[in-house]
């Protein structure tokens, strides 16, 4: 099959068999991982919390999500990256590995959430930018993101219990 | 020299009734370490956006104590959520963590972080209606910031520094 011949030519690249080889280069790259994901989590906790209510109330919604949003990206992109590699060095296992997959899912429903939330909620942003009642529309994405983001560090976790790298 | 009091300690803590829960439940500990790592984006970012904010370029509509009491409650409450966990997960595996370099070394680390940010906490509360931090104050951000993320890794270490 197409895509288990891609897995096994990922996992053949030098690159690849020089992180699993290697003894310092997994833990290093997984460090990055590690730190970059939590800069993710954090910084769109940050804006979750803004649209719960339940934090930031005094700064523009605008304001806040221009200030922290673009960390967040500048995270997500390295934690990508860096994911990348961890799953290169032994992608046709990751790939079978039922967590992985769970966790692929999540991300691509935090992207769908997103894009619910910037295609809807946010279009009538002005009548509550300024600390006004966040419609419920909004709160329901700001809870959603909250909720999917830890459900993608369980994940990530569970990982590494289930493919006993680095638990 | 520390070695005989640890070994002994480990022994003691793995007999407990309450590590014998961690180790025969198979999904506790990984829970532990999702609550844990979440605990460490709230603390992290705070860090951050705390820094970022001291550097002037975080809310630069409001005074900078305004950021201070947005984000200092990320790292106060952060820290003791990170120790309750971390309590746990060396009481399912005292041997995996205590005699362990990379723990210690974090240990360390978590310390100097935590009065990196404590000299922060200080300085930026002296300046409650100012917009812009001191030398110091930024110094202390940055130092905090860079421990934090030290600690990070470290932690990360413990998995692969496995004492036999």
């Amino acid at each position: 099959m197409a895509v288990a011949a891609l897995l096994q030519s990922l996992y053949d690249t030098p690159l690849a068999a020089w992180i699993r080889e290697s003894e310092l280069a997994f833990p290093c790259i997984e460090s990055v991982h590690v730190a970059a994901i939590t800069l993710v989590v954090g910084s769109i906790a940050v804006v979750d919390l803004r649209l719960l209510g339940l934090a930031s109330r005094e700064r523009r919604f605008s304001r806040l999500s221009a200030d922290v949003l673009p960390l967040t990206w500048g995270a997500f992109a390295v934690a990508a990256a860096s994911g990348f590699l961890l799953f290169a060095s032994n992608a046709p296992r990751y790939a079978e590995n039922t967590y992985f997959r769970a966790k692929l899912l999540l991300l691509a429903l935090a992207g769908l959430n997103m894009l619910v939330f910037n295609l809807g909620s946010r279009r009538g942003l002005a009548a509550w930018d300024d600390g006004g009642r966040v419609p419920r529309a909004a709160r329901l994405a700001g809870a959603l993101s909250l909720a999917i983001w830890i459900a993608v560090v369980a994940a990530g976790r569970w990982i590494g219990f289930t493919m006993l790298a680095g638990y | 020299m520390l070695e005989q009091p640890i070994a002994v300690a480990s022994r003691w803590l793995v007999a407990t009734s309450l590590s014998r829960v961690l180790q025969d439940v198979d999904w506790l500990v990984p829970a532990i370490q999702t609550l844990h790592i979440v605990a460490v984006a709230v603390l992290f970012s705070s860090s951050l956006l705390l820094t970022i904010g001291v550097l002037g370029r975080h809310a630069r509509e409001l005074p900078l104590a305004r950021t201070a009491a947005r984000f200092l409650p990320g790292l106060y409450w952060g820290l003791p959520v990170l120790l309750v966990s971390g309590a746990l997960m060396i009481t399912a595996e005292p041997e995996r963590a205590l005699p362990n370099p990379a723990f210690q070394l974090k240990m360390l680390l978590v310390l100097l972080a935590s009065a990196a940010t404590i000299v922060l906490a200080r300085r930026v509360r002296l300046l409650p209606d100012e917009h812009r931090a001191g030398a110091a104050a930024r110094i202390a951000a940055l130092l905090a910031l860079a421990l934090w993320l030290a600690a990070l890794v470290a932690g990360r270490f413990i998995a692969y520094t496995l004492i036999r």
